[in-house]
């Protein structure tokens, strides 16, 4: 049987493929970014396209729009991958810090969901 | 099944387009026995072949002596894996494979800005920016030819997939390995 885990380990997490509610496979999540003040997560990297590392795109999610799907390792995102294609995503050389609070409220915008400092 | 919902919609004048990928107006290829799907796939393992052999190439001239043996690897399986792509899609049908549906113009920028970074360094440095590049890209590759074989249709397609994809983590753990021997690849994100 299986049982569902409030708290998992951030490196179990980690590299889990991203899907959508398609079924498709979108990517997968790079990293886990810690809000170091409130301890909270601040966003989750998801790595979208691309050949073998160069090109594609990233992307800032925020932790209440990902579903944790435990039992099959894979993260569930409401996300098309057209909206993917068209969406912004951060410069790979920059990744975005969320003390920039106009940045931060854009990201929590862009996924629709309401940022947890608010 | 796929072929015939697309040769319906080619006789009903309807357009074809292809499932996934930068570029869905690439024209179908006639004679190819696959689906758009599957060539993309097909596509995008031969791109991968090709970059990899210019990658390989480059740690053999740039790296210290493991990561230069690495880059022998490298060339050495893609070099075969290209081999058997570029069978595999003669056999099928697919006279031309389709090239830019697996790199977008911004992939191909971001390659040359990391290319002529990579070619700026020599030995350890080189080893550091090479191995930790090479470990990420092979792993976002797996999750890639893990996804593609869950939906792929061609069943020698599959077997291609299947027989890549050890291939690819081999590259992967060898990559780690060898990080775990030069500086320590730790970095402020």
């Amino acid at each position: 049987m299986y049982k569902f885990r409030r708290t998992l380990g951030a490196s179990t997490l980690t590299h889990d493929r991203v899907v959508n509610l398609s079924g498709e496979v979108i990517g997968r999540v790079e990293e886990l970014m810690i809000d170091v003040i409130t301890g909270r997560i601040a966003y989750a990297v998801l790595s979208f396209g691309g050949i073998l590392g160069f090109g594609g795109k990233l992307f800032a999610m925020p932790w209440s729009a990902i579903t944790v799907d435990e039992a099959r390792q894979r993260f569930l995102v409401n996300v098309t991958k057209d909206h993917l294609e068209k969406m912004p995503g951060f410069d790979k050389d920059h990744w975005p810090d969320l003390s920039d609070l106009d940045y931060a409220n854009g990201v929590y915008r862009q996924w629709g969901v309401t940022p947890y400092w608010s | 099944m796929k072929m015939t919902h697309v040769l319906c919609a080619v006789m009903l004048g309807l357009p074809v387009v292809a499932a996934a990928g930068p570029s869905p107006s690439t024209p179908a290829n006639p004679a190819s026995k696959l689906s758009d799907l599957d060539t993309q796939m097909i596509a995008h393992q031969h791109a991968i072949n090709q970059i990899e052999i210019g990658m390989g190439k480059l740690a053999q001239t740039n790296g210290s002596a493991a990561v230069k043996k690495y880059g022998a690897t490298l060339l050495k399986d893609h070099t075969q894996g290209d081999k058997d792509m570029i069978a595999l899609a003669k056999k099928k049908g697919v006279s031309t494979i389709p090239a830019d549906t697996a790199i977008s113009d911004a992939d191909k920028k971001d390659m040359a800005d990391m290319t002529a970074k990579l070619k700026g360094l020599k030995g350890a440095e080189f080893d550091r920016m090479f191995l930790d590049m090479m470990s990420a890209a092979h792993d976002r590759e797996i999750t890639k030819i893990e996804a593609d074989i869950a939906v792929v249709t061609d069943a020698d397609v599959k077997a291609a997939l299947l027989k890549t994809k050890p291939v690819l983590q081999s590259h992967s753990d060898t990559a780690k390995s060898l990080q775990k021997t030069v500086t320590s690849s730790m970095e402020m994100k």
